[in-house]
């Protein structure tokens, strides 16, 4: 039996929602800062060309123009992550189509386009990379000169002794999947306003996930010290990983504010949102896979091909989780993987909710099912007899401390069998089928030996308030609701007596931001520890007031009492006041800088990095229309494992979202481009999930109670969209016998795979 | 988008009047939700906007001398909801109802639909398939056309809106035993545009085909009809499936589809028709079974 909680696990109201639905909530755009100018960007419309000259002048001279910038204004440092080969603006080159070229600021939107329309670009047009595959070639152009062979990194991971394990297989089946390109679409685009303050110091305001990360990296591309630079984060409407690394306009926006002496804004347009912001890494995987009849799976041997676009920023990282993590899923005895990430002339690619874990749980859950099924078996049964437990030590060295994969599996599938539609229509067109895939993903992930925690600063105000500061953005994903719930409970007040505070670099604790699904479990735990110090603060003083024992105390719903004589006690509130208003002066405050009991994977990539692995199994009824190919998700059974569901209405939103983005890719989602350019830059061509195309969607939360998260609780932000298209490509089978191996599964895939007669399109 | 005035006429004569006054740099402009697109992005020109929406005259639609008469400020959210519409012309109803979003319907206008002259929009291929004329009005006076003669070309209507205004479309009502169905096919179910859409409006007399008009979408530079289709649904019997079938059949193989990257290519486009075709024929025949 799991311990009752007064706010953990309760419904509560969402912090911060009814600021957004009245809109009183304050996004980048809706704020105006006195003489603020507005800028512009001009973009490259070659994939790959020379610049043989940029004339700026003509820009420069029109009315109400206050700043013009390209690169030979701007310093030449580079910027980026593992492979740092940005610069602040095309220097000698563009790459892709959407390059920085030129900046504009100007008193208002109109005028800086206008402007942008006089700046004069000489390109020499050259030959141009649209694929890894033709990057990778011998005798390729180069994307960047200093990089031969157009290669950004390569892994080979190897546990076991994969060769003989093969050579004993009853089963060995080989085959390739892809996937495609596909953009994070956040309903607000993303931008950043820049202000110079008196002091030579520079504030940047921009909705991104990682307000300490993007100061050091704006400090970077600028030459500055990370602490003359203030990170102010407004509210953010939804990031999904593309939100997390800053962008060139962050320093463009810092530089336009200094040349012109006024503030700057920065907002991307929606056509910008998609040809230059950071899609997933797309990426070819093959897969050789070896069993047992029996259905033990035995050894993978895997070969990954990415495209890391034209500057390199998360891809390196996303094709390492890409190589490694679902090896971590079921109890292979060996694995090897071989990935090559290269340049191409497109745009840069980087992380999106999944991180390449969705990548590669696309296509190896796509591959269980396909040798299940040569092999006569279950594929779900297959799931189950492989699946990790609770206590193994997987081969990449990672300690499941938690895991219920197992139920979740036995739980999604009795879920999608309850009310099952006929498999076939009368007249025969129209078919059914269901199918299952699994998922296990990470609540925070250790690079190295860095830090890998979260900090939390809580103080109680005289009334008996308390006021919680964190550096993780909430972009809605309700990072602020958690952390007021795991206060209180901690503290036992309301959650509504939890002021959590917007992040402002100056002020808020150092944190790592929101990504790899980590914030409920490690800044849950820095608030939750930070709370623990402070209620004994709390406690030791209303012990003196109470004339007891602090051991002899508790507090609930904001009251404290002895235990076992409830009558006798004091508010919360008092005590406060006698801490801060009279001569006890105790702070009632704490800072705690938490990091996880883990250890960074070493040079071959082997370690424990991340304190709390989740899982689920997602199954799915499908549809297919056998004369058009047409599909329809008619329901999802969603079961994850979050060890303690702290927010439950938090995680079926989340749920509910990842099954809409992640059907939204499984079945339409694809950046189409032609010659370098994208053809599907709006909403309008860019195909994404409607309210009126969502299945019927019933969330399972397992719980398992994690030994080192704050209650027991994981992370469930990326999980929720990982399993939904192999879950798809599986039903797809299941319905008409054919198997998608590239996403999108869109209709005309299966009309022509249903029709091998018929001649397709070529690809 | 350079937009120096933005003018409110409130009846016809004050609105041809104003048109005349900007010499063609005026255009009319009614729910916008194309034409401000256009602007902003620089396909369309001009240099006054002409808002008929607020023209009492140009409000509602009614049935008059056995017609539909659907003035041009009516929307298609009022188009698709109005029930005698929904019953006498289903494919009209169902067609408005297809367009964009609640948003989009509440506003665009059916005779926007029609002078946009893209050969996707729903409301224009159900027009055409049921023989609709369009009455234009300019300083030269009234013309009636049937709305197929409407196009110029992709995109190109032959109704000039900074000179002439599309005051309303006329739509026979249907007799005895004549049917009219829409249907269309999209990767998403709202906010989406078809990949191929169609609408058919049959004579039919004792179960048999008399007489059809087929209009099919995006797959030609406008609402293209399918003649050798058409002259195949004469004499039809409409329980005959394989006969439905060869109408289908015949459709597709008429249409041109562009190979798309967006839409799919050709063969699918022209199969999805086929389907389509007969899935409407389908449609049509038991409309009519429940009629008898």
């Amino acid at each position: 039996m799991m311990e009752e909680y007064a706010v953990v696990g309760k419904a509560f109201r969402s912090v911060g929602g009814s600021d957004k639905v009245t809109g009183r909530a304050q996004y980048l755009d809706d704020i105006e800062l006195p003489g603020m100018l507005h800028a512009k960007i001009l973009r490259s419309p070659h994939a790959h060309a020379r610049i043989l000259k940029i004339d700026t002048s003509k820009a420069a001279a029109l009315p109400g123009v206050k700043a013009v910038l390209s690169a030979v204004d701007c310093p030449k440092l580079p910027f980026g992550l593992d492979v740092p080969d940005a610069r602040i603006f095309a220097e000698t080159k563009v790459r892709y189509a959407g390059d920085e070229v030129a900046a504009v600021a100007a008193e208002t939107p109109k005028i800086a386009r206008e402007a942008l329309k006089l700046i004069d670009v000489r390109y020499e047009l050259l030959p141009a990379l649209f694929s890894p595959q033709e990057a990778l070639q011998e005798g390729a152009p180069l994307v960047h000169e200093d990089k031969p062979g157009n290669l950004v990194k390569s892994y080979v991971i190897e546990r076991g002794d994969v060769d003989a394990d093969f050579a004993a297989c009853d089963y060995v089946f080989e085959e390739e999947f892809a996937s495609s390109r596909v953009t994070a679409c956040y309903l607000e685009p993303f931008g950043a306003i820049a202000r110079w303050e008196p002091d030579n110091r520079l504030t940047i305001w921009t909705g991104i996930q990682g307000a300490f990360q993007a100061r050091s990296e704006i400090a970077r591309a600028l030459g500055m010290n990370p602490s003359q630079i203030t990170v102010k984060v407004p509210a953010i409407g939804g990031a999904f990983g593309g939100k997390i690394w800053i962008r060139n306009f962050h320093p463009i926006v810092a530089l336009l504010a200094k040349e012109a002496r006024r503030p700057v804004k920065f907002v991307l347009t929606r056509p910008e949102e998609f040809a230059a912001s950071r899609p997933r890494v797309p990426a070819k995987i093959k897969i050789k896979l070896g069993m047992l009849k029996d259905g033990t799976l035995v050894c993978k041997d895997t070969a990954i091909v990415a495209d890391n676009g034209a500057y390199s920023w998360a891809a390196p990282k996303i094709v390492l989780n890409m190589s490694l993590r679902t090896d971590c899923l079921y109890r292979f005895k060996s694995v090897r993987t071989r990935s090559y990430l290269a340049y191409t002339n497109t745009t840069p690619t980087s992380g999106f909710r999944g991180y390449g874990n969705a990548q590669s749980h696309f296509a190896q859950e796509s591959m269980i099912d396909v040798c299940a099924r040569k092999a006569g078996l279950d594929p779900v049964e297959v799931r189950l007899k492989n699946a990790v437990r609770q206590g193994d030590l997987t081969l990449h060295g990672w300690k499941v401390r938690s895991c219920g994969l197992t139920e979740c599996i036995e739980k999604a599938r009795a879920a999608i069998a309850r009310g099952r539609k006929p498999q076939a229509d009368p007249n025969g067109t129209v078919k059914r089928g269901i199918g299952l895939a699994c998922m296990n993903h990470v609540s925070g992930n250790r690079a190295g030996n860095n830090f890998d925690g979260s900090s939390s600063m809580v103080r109680f105000q005289e009334d008996g308030k308390l006021v919680l500061y964190h550096g993780e953005s909430d972009m809605g994903q309700g990072a602020r609701t958690v952390l007021a719930q795991i206060a209180a409970e901690t503290l036992g007040i309301r959650p509504e007596d939890v002021l959590v505070m917007p992040i402002d670099t100056d002020v808020s604790p150092f944190c790592f931001g929101s990504y790899s699904s980590r914030v409920t479990t490690v800044a849950g735990k820095a608030a939750y520890l930070a709370s623990l110090q402070v209620r004994e603060q709390l406690l030791k003083l209303a012990a003196t007031l109470l004339e007891a024992a602090p051991e002899d105390l508790d507090v609930r719903e904001g009251r404290i009492f002895v235990r076992g004589g409830e009558r006798k006690g004091i508010s919360v509130a008092d005590v406060c006041k006698s801490a801060i208003r009279t001569r006890a002066t105790v702070g009632l405050t704490a800072y705690v800088a938490y990091d996880p009991p883990t250890e960074g994977a070493n040079e071959d990539f082997y370690g424990d990095y991340s304190s709390a692995y989740t899982y689920a199994a997602q199954a799915v009824e499908v549809e297919v229309n056998t004369e058009t190919g047409q599909i329809r998700v008619l329901r999802v059974a969603a079961a994850h494992d979050v060890g303690r569901a702290i927010n439950p209405n938090g995680i079926r939103g989340q749920i509910y979202g990842g099954v809409a983005q992640g059907a939204g890719w499984a079945l339409y989602e694809n950046m189409v481009y032609e010659g370098g350019r994208l053809q599907n830059n709006s909403l309008r061509n860019y195909t994404m999930v409607t309210a009126t195309d969502m299945p019927e969607v019933e969330p399972i939360i397992v719980e398992t109670q994690d030994p080192v998260g704050p209650y027991g609780a994981k992370g469930i932000g990326e999980p929720a969209l990982i399993p939904m298209p192999p879950a798809v490509a599986n039903a797809v089978e299941d319905a008409v016998g054919v198997r998608i191996r590239d996403l999108p599964i869109t209709a005309e895939k299966i009309y022509f795979s249903l029709n091998p007669e018929c001649e397709g399109p070529a690809s | 988008m350079n937009i120096q005035d933005y003018l409110v006429p409130h009846h016809v004569d004050e609105c041809l009047a104003m048109l005349n006054a900007w010499g063609g740099r005026g255009r009319l402009v009614a729910g916008g939700t194309d034409l401000v697109a256009s602007l902003e992005y620089g396909k369309a020109q001009a240099e006054a906007l002409i808002d008929i929406s607020a023209m009492e005259d140009l409000m509602g639609f009614e049935i008059q001398d056995h017609e539909l008469v659907v003035r041009a400020g009516s929307t298609h959210r009022q188009v698709s909801a109005a029930p005698r519409i929904r019953q006498l012309w289903p494919a009209l109803s169902k067609a408005c109802g297809s367009v964009g979003s609640p948003q989009i319907r509440n506003v665009a206008t059916l005779a926007g639909n029609v002078v946009n002259a893209q050969p996707a929009a729903d409301a224009a291929v159900a027009l055409v398939a049921l023989g609709a004329r369009a009455e234009i009005l300019s300083s030269g006076g009234r013309r009636l056309e049937a709305v197929e003669n409407l196009y110029g070309g992709l995109g190109q209507s032959r109704i000039d809106s900074s000179r002439e205004i599309l005051v309303a479309l006329r739509v026979p009502v249907p007799d005895a035993g004549e049917v009219n169905v829409y249907g269309r096919v999209s990767p998403r179910n709202s906010l989406c545009l078809p990949i191929v859409n169609a609408a058919l409006s049959l004579k039919t007399a004792g179960g048999t085909v008399l007489s059809g008009r087929i209009a099919m979408g995006p797959v030609s530079d406008r609402p293209f009809r399918p003649e050798r289709a058409e002259a195949a649904l004469q004499g039809v019997a409409l329980k005959d499936r394989a006969a439905l079938s060869e109408v289908g059949r015949i459709a597709g193989e008429e249409a041109n589809p562009r190979d798309s990257c967006l839409r799919g290519c050709s063969d699918y486009r022209r199969q999805l028709l086929t389907v389509l075709i007969r899935t409407l024929l389908e449609d049509a025949a038991a409309q009519t079974a429940e009629e008898a």
